[in-house]
């Protein structure tokens, strides 16, 4: 598969809900759309939810993207959720369209939160407690001092 | 020996919410001092007992509305109850240091009918001293007058707030009319007016030749309005002089005020370094948060999908990497020939999966090193997360702290702000112009009046030489008469230095007894016009600059210099000395009212908030502590009394 000819998309109205995001962490970070797309796939992926992507979708980001040194964990994840299920998924899919749709899901996801959050830090926040919840689950041990340390 | 009066008793009835009252200021002979303290809450009648013995001594209250005894509003309520005729009696015992016992007895009858009270015009003042009565009231009113002269009541009977405002522009006019009054400056002055009136009708006695009559009425005619000049001018001096003085008092304050505003512009500045530190702290956690937004975002990336990670990696982990760099053609010929591509051997079932797996799954491999280098990448994430959290933690406080800082900077800007400043500055300029100008008319005057009493004289000689040879009777009876007149210019202007010089020595000597602040007041000075001016060590005028305490300390020391340069011994009786003073002045002000009090009766009335503040120190230093507590019947009856020795 020629990934350089490749587009990542999304459903138009997740399209317009991903912008707002966007737009308003922009007026803290500098984050680009790309890295909100991928943390929605990885969240839909968490979520186990995926949505088919529509007709009136549109296009997000060029996968030849991915391949650049910024992009590494993001191409890691998309990778490792393609295979670690290939085995399980029915119809025809590739890595691509799989991500796409747990993309889908997880901007809809995503934006609940977001419109519930009285700000982007409060927004940010809850995505930390989330964060916190998975390492506490995967038990992972972090200390600072051991640099080295078993995780 | 100084004799000193000193009240022993207040017996009231009748009087306001005092039915039958009586307070008793006898003191264990052995306490040194003779300080008194009566407390009672606010509204239970501390006023109304400093009212009644103004009521008892002059028919009158001091603070209050009543300006005769006949006044019906002086009867307690108590009594509209019952019709009949009611008496309000006021009992004033006092006893000085020569153990003279003075009496002074007020009354007056009111008829009640239908809860309105009339007065019957039956009042009666006696007085007694050791045990001889004057009942006839002009007399008792005389020897009370000796006793205690109604003109120098301001000086011994006090409320809290004056202590405050005593030196006020007209409370000068009144200290200034009893300093007249007590140095006998007034009668030197009337006696002064009676010989001009005496100078002139010897004048007109003047007898002259019946050619020269129609000049001499000409020269009369303008002697007098010479006279009539030179007077107003007088007056017009006097009142400019006063003019300057409150002029001068008031660019005093201006001044202060803008002391006062000099720190407008410290807190202008301490305003920029809060911006600044704001500024500086809210970029700071500005990038904190971004920062903190990049990595949460790149981390909950990792962390939701972990799962798959974790998977895959589980699922090749122990996969030989030493085929992955072969071609796959390569791959697929061991394959097909079963041996190994790198030693030759016959491949084992592992190997052979391994190799199958580089063969179709290449790009699905995550490698032991990628795998540590993407748990290395959480745990930094995650380690400089919490660091940045840390951060912010520091940073938020810090935040909140600059910007109360700045509220309340920004709040003492609002009072003092910049259009105040110009306003100030514009009303200096004006009032330094106006005393430049009054001091120029006070120049113009004094030489005015100088020409007028040369002109006066002048007419005067002109109207002599006009007399016949024989008025020289009358001359030398004019010539007299001026002489006099010089004597008393000159005997005026002696007694004012006199009595000016002894209140100055007064007020610095108790100054120097009473006040906390040594160094605070270096000088003392009172005006021509009696007025008093205090200067610090600078030469600065600092009246207006003294707290509410340090005015209280000046005031009571004036007080007692007056009293003593009038030779008067009366207590002095203060309502709420502590209400318009800060509570760490409290102790101080107590502690001066018992050194004064060890020369001169102090009668002290508190509120029981006051008198809890600083308890201890009255329950030490007073001779008798009263409190006072109104019945179920609204009467004002004594529930406690703690009394030194006792």
């Amino acid at each position: 598969m020629d990934s350089s000819t490749l587009i990542l998309r999304i459903n138009e109205e997740y399209n317009s809900m991903l912008d707002e995001m966007t737009d308003k962490i922009r007026q803290i970070a500098n984050v680009t759309k790309a890295k909100m797309y991928f943390l929605a796939g990885a969240y839909g992926y968490y979520l186990n939810e995926r949505e088919k992507l529509q007709s009136n979708n549109k296009d997000v980001l060029r996968v030849e993207y991915i391949e650049k040194p910024d992009y590494k964990i993001q191409e890691t994840i998309l990778n490792s959720i393609y295979h670690s299920q290939k085995d399980k998924l029915d119809e025809e899919i590739n890595k691509y369209k799989l991500f796409e749709e747990y993309a889908n899901a997880g901007v809809k996801r995503l934006y609940k939160i977001f419109k519930e959050s009285e700000n982007i830090e409060d927004f940010i926040e809850t995505i930390e407690i989330k964060i916190d919840e998975i390492i506490k689950k995967l038990g992972f041990s972090i200390k600072e001092e051991a640099e080295n340390e078993q995780v | 020996m100084v004799i000193i009066l000193r009240l022993e008793k207040i017996k009231l009835y009748n009087f306001k919410q005092y039915r039958d009252f009586e307070i008793d200021f006898s003191k264990f002979p052995q306490d040194n001092k003779d300080f008194h303290v009566i407390v009672a809450k606010m509204g239970v009648g501390k006023s109304n007992l400093l009212e009644a013995i103004n009521w008892c001594l002059y028919g009158k209250e001091l603070f209050g509305n009543i300006a005769k005894p006949t006044d019906p509003n002086v009867l307690s309520n108590s009594c509209l109850d019952k019709d009949g005729t009611h008496t309000v009696r006021v009992v004033l015992n006092l006893k000085d240091t020569d153990k003279n016992e003075y009496f002074i007895n007020r009354y007056s009858k009111f008829k009640v009918s239908d809860r309105k009270a009339t007065s019957l015009n039956e009042v009666y003042l006696i007085f007694g001293k050791n045990n001889e009565l004057v009942r006839k009231e002009l007399d008792a009113k005389k020897e009370v007058e000796i006793l205690m002269p109604e003109d120098l009541r301001d000086h011994f009977f006090f409320n809290g707030e004056r202590l405050d405002n005593y030196f006020d522009n007209v409370q000068s006019e009144k200290i200034t009319k009893v300093i007249k009054k007590m140095s006998g400056l007034d009668t030197l002055e009337n006696f002064k007016e009676f010989l001009e009136k005496v100078e002139n009708r010897y004048i007109k006695m003047i007898r002259v030749n019946e050619k020269s009559e129609t000049q001499k009425e000409e020269l009369e005619k303008n002697l007098n309005r010479i006279k009539v000049e030179k007077k107003e001018s007088e007056k017009l001096l006097e009142k400019t002089r006063g003019d300057l003085e409150a002029t001068k008092k008031e660019l005093q304050d201006v001044d202060l005020q803008l002391e006062k505003l000099k720190e407008y512009e410290n807190i202008k500045k301490q305003i920029e370094l809060l911006q600044k530190r704001l500024n500086d702290l809210n970029s700071t956690r500005k990038n904190i948060l971004k920062e903190k937004v990049q990595t949460v975002l790149e981390l909950s990336t990792l962390m939701f999908g972990w799962l798959a990670v974790e998977k895959v990696y589980q699922e090749n982990f122990e996969i030989d990497f030493n085929y992955n760099y072969l071609p796959s053609n390569v791959i697929e010929n061991a394959l097909s020939e079963n041996k190994c591509p790198v030693c030759g051997k016959e491949l084992d079932e592992i190997h052979r999966n391994h190799l199958k797996y580089f063969s179709s799954n290449k790009e699905f491999v995550i490698t032991k090193k990628e795998y540590m280098e993407l748990i290395k990448s959480i745990k930094d994430l995650e380690i400089k997360r919490r660091n940045l959290n840390n951060q912010l933690s520091d940073t938020l406080p810090k935040i909140e702290e600059t910007e109360q800082e700045l509220y309340t900077a920004e709040a003492n800007i609002s009072q003092t702000a910049s259009e105040e400043l110009g306003k100030l500055y514009r009303r200096r300029n004006e009032l330094e112009s106006q005393i430049q100008q009054l001091n120029q008319r006070i120049g113009q005057l004094d030489s005015k009046i100088e020409i007028l009493s040369e002109k006066e004289k002048e007419t005067e000689m002109k109207i002599s030489e006009l007399a016949i040879q024989d008025s020289s009777n009358i001359n030398k009876k004019i010539d007299f008469v001026r002489k006099i007149e010089q004597i008393i210019i000159k005997t005026m202007l002696n007694r004012k230095k006199e009595i000016r010089d002894e209140i100055t020595s007064y007020v610095e000597e108790y100054l120097s007894k009473l006040m906390w602040k040594r160094d605070l007041i270096k000088k003392v000075e009172i005006t021509e016009n009696f007025s008093l001016n205090i200067f610090d060590s600078y030469e600065n005028m600092i009246l207006n600059r003294l707290s509410g305490g340090e005015r209280s300390v000046l005031t009571l020391s004036f007080a007692l210099a007056m009293h003593k340069a009038a030779g008067v011994n009366a207590p002095i009786i203060i309502d709420r000395p502590l209400a318009n003073i800060s509570g760490d002045t409290y102790d101080k002000l107590i502690e001066m009212f018992a050194k004064i009090s060890e020369e001169k009766q102090i009668i002290i009335m508190l509120t029981d908030k006051e008198y809890q503040q600083s308890a201890e120190l009255l329950n030490s230093l007073a001779s008798t502590i009263h409190i006072l507590e109104m019945n179920e019947t609204s009467e004002v009856i004594i529930s406690d009394r703690i009394a030194k020795g006792e």
